[in-house]
């Protein structure tokens, strides 16, 4: 059923059913994200993936059907997670636990993916979220700028800037993998 | 949405692994049972009601203490009121009272869940 569809049945029907496929729908790509946001703790973020869905839940009466849901649901998520880090001090996970979530991809794909987010620490938190959001999540720049309540010109600048450093870090990752070889 | 089709963005995207569900939905939407995001006027009815047979309970509760007859109580609540209630009386008063109010403080928290 689409996403429209499932939000109508939770709105008229109280259809919790339908507000649970939803969660499936989206809840992969939204652990991911807080996973990557918090530094790779995964209770952390599982943690606050359900308060972002249970707020979701409460507020779905609020949801505008012109909007998109992903775009609605980002920004409850950033909001939940930018809450979070004023009262505490996130620490990042260790390298090491990085490849737990790894086990379903080759190692040559592990590998990549652990110099990606080697990669992606080295940029400051908006450049992270915003090369997040807009390259791996596939927002526009404009949704990106609705979601972290940032002027459309920043955000591009934090994706430039980020992509740029990325693009930097990577090729320096990949020459030093070569010359081990 | 956005089209970011460079090699910088396909390496993002395929790094990214799919997260398996785990139980992650079926806790959340127990979570979501237990705290639904209205009350609906069935519920608020019986709110209503159990906050006027909470009322109810506490004043026979209060009309038992301020009427004790225990020297000991008196001292502490109400030292210049005497009725002549025997301590038995007394204790089942404040217990009918209490036992009320605390069964439909409950009764509501059940019936608001």
């Amino acid at each position: 059923m689409e996403t429209a569809a499932l939000i109508k049945r939770v709105l008229q029907f109280g259809d919790q059913h339908a507000f649970a496929q939803l969660v499936q729908q989206h809840q992969s790509a939204l652990r991911y994200s807080l996973r990557q946001w918090v530094g790779w703790d995964t209770s952390l973020a599982d943690d606050l993936a359900q308060e972002v869905f249970l707020k979701a839940y409460r507020k779905l009466h609020q949801f505008q059907a012109q909007a998109k849901f992903s775009t609605w649901l980002y920004r409850i998520a950033y909001t939940t997670w930018l809450n979070y880090i004023d009262k505490q001090r996130v620490q990042e996970a260790p390298l090491d636990e990085l490849t737990e979530a790894r086990c379903d991809k080759s190692i040559q794909q592990a590998g990549a993916a652990i110099d990606i987010e080697r990669a992606l620490r080295q940029l400051t938190v908006p450049q992270r979220v915003a090369i997040h959001l807009c390259l791996q999540r596939g927002f526009s720049h404009g949704d990106a700028a609705d979601i972290m309540n940032l002027p459309l010109g920043t955000v591009k600048t934090h994706v430039n800037r980020g992509r740029e450093q990325l693009t930097h870090l990577m090729r320096d990752y990949q020459e030093a993998a070569n010359g081990n070889a | 949405m956005a089209t970011h089709n460079d090699s910088l963005t396909t390496q993002l995207q395929q790094a990214e692994p799919h997260i398996a569900d785990g139980g992650f939905t079926d806790q959340l939407m127990q979570q979501i049972a237990g705290q639904p995001h209205v009350i609906r006027p069935k519920q608020q009815r019986a709110m209503w009601l159990a906050v006027a047979i909470t009322l109810l309970g506490s004043s026979v509760a209060a009309f038992g203490l301020s009427h004790a007859s225990v020297p000991d109580l008196q001292l502490l609540l109400v030292p210049s009121w005497r009725t002549g209630f025997t301590p038995a009386e007394l204790m089942a008063m404040l217990a009918a009272g209490w036992c009320s109010a605390l069964f439909m403080g409950g009764l509501a928290l059940v019936k608001l869940r």
